[in-house]
């Protein structure tokens, strides 16, 4: 009787102990992320001092992984090298397109920003990197990942199941289809919409509107 | 040649087989049905209903429904399978060795999900009823393992 004991005890202090692990590894992360925006002006989905030169806006899905790149190479490096410097703006808009969770994943985030928390939420669920619609972005773990971010996970499952933010999510996906967006990512420098061949792209396009505004 | 060993003993004529492993291989059974439940609702393949007690749905949406990104209730359900298979294996054959492993695996499960209930009193503050309902479950099936083996000769 002694050893199903000794087996027990141990597989039960792996379990806990790999949890715990996880949960530590997952609340540091989180936090760096937290810490690295504050140094940002944020106002809901928009980043940047209002009155920058440049305003860039992204229309995206969280469930696309060219939108996944893109807020690696392009947006970080948008952030660190302009928005820091005070000369862009840049805005994220929702353009769910592929599937359930796309949107109720910009609903969440819709309730982030609500919730002043947008910048640091998108960033766990871009890390996420859902795709497929793979139950990444469920309804559970849209709370979950709220909760992580020390998000009232009340108030934020109401948000979620409520009509404001479907509203929200549908206003900005007809905004996108207006202008005749068909994909995603998809950049706006100053209100002109960018044909991509290359990441690089949108920081020629950046650097072209800077300099125009400071003629 | 058949094995004469105590692990591959089999119930001789006239002897009956004991019927607790039966009754745990369908407390096991309702347990992974129960888990199974859990872990669609944890990917978003079903909704959860959480009757009038309690707040199943941030239990289940916390950071300890997971470990290592695999949901707890897959686990559950996989560790109430093993359960099942292993009850009835204990009753074929009430003497083997693997009966013993059943009892560990379900004292593992037991002991887990008593962690997990604490969890949820002291750190989520929101309980589930249907995470309580498999607390219940497996540690009766740990409790009456543990019995009936140290009854056996």
């Amino acid at each position: 009787m002694r050893w199903p004991l000794t087996i027990a005890l141990v597989l039960v202090g792996l379990l806990i102990g790999a949890q715990w692990w996880n949960y530590r590894q997952t609340a540091s992360v989180i936090q760096a992320a937290a810490l690295y925006y504050d140094q940002f002006e944020v106002d809901g989905a928009r980043i940047g001092s209002p009155d920058a030169a440049v305003h860039v806006e992204e229309y995206f899905d969280f469930q696309c992984p060219h939108c996944h790149t893109a807020s690696e190479v392009v947006v970080k490096r948008l952030l660190d090298e302009y928005v820091a410097a005070g000369t862009v703006s840049f805005t994220y808009r929702f353009f769910p397109i592929l599937g359930p969770e796309s949107v109720l994943a910009a609903q969440a985030a819709y309730c982030a920003i609500e919730m002043d928390a947008f910048w640091p939420y998108q960033a766990v669920l871009m890390s996420k990197k859902g795709l497929g619609n793979n139950g990444t972005y469920s309804r559970d773990n849209l709370i979950k990942y709220a909760g992580q971010l020390g998000l009232d996970t009340g108030a934020f499952r109401e948000c979620l199941d409520g009509s404001e933010s479907l509203q929200y999510v549908q206003q900005s996906y007809e905004r996108a289809l207006r202008m005749g967006l068909q994909g995603t990512p998809t950049f706006v420098v100053n209100g002109q919409v960018l044909r991509l061949s290359s990441w690089e792209d949108v920081f020629h396009a950046v650097d072209r509107a800077l300099a125009a505004a400071s003629r | 040649m058949p094995s004469t060993g105590p692990s591959r003993r089999l119930p001789a004529d006239g002897e009956t087989r004991p019927r607790w492993p039966l009754a745990l291989a369908g407390l096991s059974l309702a347990g992974a049905i129960l888990s199974a439940y859990l872990w669609q609702a944890k990917v978003g393949a079903a909704s959860l209903v959480c009757g009038p007690v309690g707040d199943c749905v941030t239990v289940n949406a916390s950071a300890f429904s997971e470990v290592l990104g695999v949901p707890v209730a897959l686990l559950g359900m996989l560790m109430y399978g093993a359960l099942t298979g292993l009850s009835l294996v204990t009753w074929r054959r009430p003497a083997t060795r693997l009966s013993q492993y059943g009892f560990a695996l379900a004292l593992a499960g037991a002991l887990f999900s008593l962690y997990l209930t604490l969890v949820e009193a002291f750190v989520i503050r929101a309980y589930c009823v249907w995470c309580l309902t498999s607390w219940i479950l497996i540690t009766g099936i740990a409790w009456t393992w543990g019995r009936a083996l140290r009854r056996a000769p």
